[in-house]
């Protein structure tokens, strides 16, 4: 598992990364109040079993879905179970297809029917902060210089960034090194180079982003109650810069 | 799916180094890519100082490290 892959290597990350991105939006189609979150992570899985690719999070030890669905105070790894959609909620799907043996993996928090402004905002900036900690990715820079686009445009909107949570290498595992935190100055950790993917992700907290274990023993969620935010994509550095491959759709 | 940093870990002191340093040993599976146990270069949170809290080797500890450098840490809390 280089962290540098080669040409033929993401052409089969690029596929991973749209059939991720189909699922994605099929879920997004779906989402209404009274919907569950079960019936979401079936239809992901049905996607990517159309596309000739599985899920990829089962690889990951004792789990079993094809998504994490988190809803509102919950921050990441929700399994997705029998809750309904109601209202007013904000949901976070993450997912991640795995095809040929490469990983792709992506999320992103979505309105349930009409929310307030604050937490619309408190939306955007997390988009915001991803599309601009990406177009730090490029070769030559460093991981910091990610982390830090991500810390600066969560803590300069009044959010906080969770900490215990990263962002990750992908390729043929779903985490590779090296890691990419939500924090850290510009210079400093690992040199990106030409050839890398790396899934980037912007986790963060409306109040203070300390967050703790539910009893599920996976959901993670902040520890005030507070929302919490989840937008990440998958991406390679090429000589031009770095190209999403798992987009938005 | 989000991998798990290095914020909080708990880990067992095996030395008491001068200058306040220890090294203290942290399990394997804690580190994410280490599958040994692994020895984690510490110095004691200020906290711990102003209140002279005692750290002797055997002692189970809390350490924070940063996902930037895996080889030290500091020690937070003394388990009791």
């Amino acid at each position: 598992m280089s962290q540098i892959k080669t040409r033929e290597e993401i052409e089969l990350m690029k596929v991973s990364g749209k059939v991720a991105a189909k699922a994605l939006k099929k879920i997004l189609e779906n989402i209404k109040p009274g919907v569950k979150a079960i019936e979401l992570d079936t239809l992901a899985k049905e996607v990517m079993e159309a596309e000739g690719a599985t899920a990829s999070f089962p690889t990951v030890e004792d789990y079993k879905w094809a998504t994490c669905i988190t809803f509102n105070e919950q921050v990441v790894h929700g399994i997705p179970t029998q809750r309904e959609l109601k209202d007013g909620d904000i949901v976070s799907i993450d997912t991640g297809a795995l095809y040929k043996g490469y990983h792709s993996d992506m999320a992103i928090t979505f309105p349930v029917g009409k929310i307030s402004q604050e937490t619309e905002k408190f939306l955007k900036v997390g988009e915001k902060a991803l599309d601009l900690a990406i177009s730090k990715a490029k070769a030559g820079n460093t991981i910091g210089d990610v982390s830090q686009a991500l810390q600066e445009t969560i803590e300069g909107a009044g959010y906080s960034i969770v900490k215990n949570l990263t962002g990750h290498g992908i390729g043929t595992e779903l985490h590779e090194e090296p890691m990419v935190p939500g924090f850290g100055k510009a210079g400093i950790g690992p040199k990106i180079k030409e050839g890398m993917t790396l899934a980037i992700e912007a986790i963060y907290a409306q109040k203070s982003g300390k967050v703790y274990l539910e009893d599920d023993g996976w959901t993670i969620t902040t520890q005030d109650g507070s929302l919490g935010g989840l937008f990440e994509k998958t991406i390679v550095v090429t000589k031009g810069g770095p190209i999403v491959l798992t987009p938005y759709l | 799916m989000s991998k798990a940093g290095v914020i909080e870990l708990d880990g067992e002191v095996v030395e008491a180094l001068p200058n306040t340093m220890f090294r203290v040993k942290v399990n394997k599976g804690s580190l994410p890519g280490v599958e040994e146990d692994k020895i984690v270069l510490c110095h004691l949170s200020g906290k711990m100082r102003i209140h002279y809290v005692r750290i002797l080797p055997g002692d189970r500890v809390k350490i924070e490290m940063t996902p930037y450098d895996l080889t030290k840490g500091r020690i937070t809390f003394k388990q009791r």
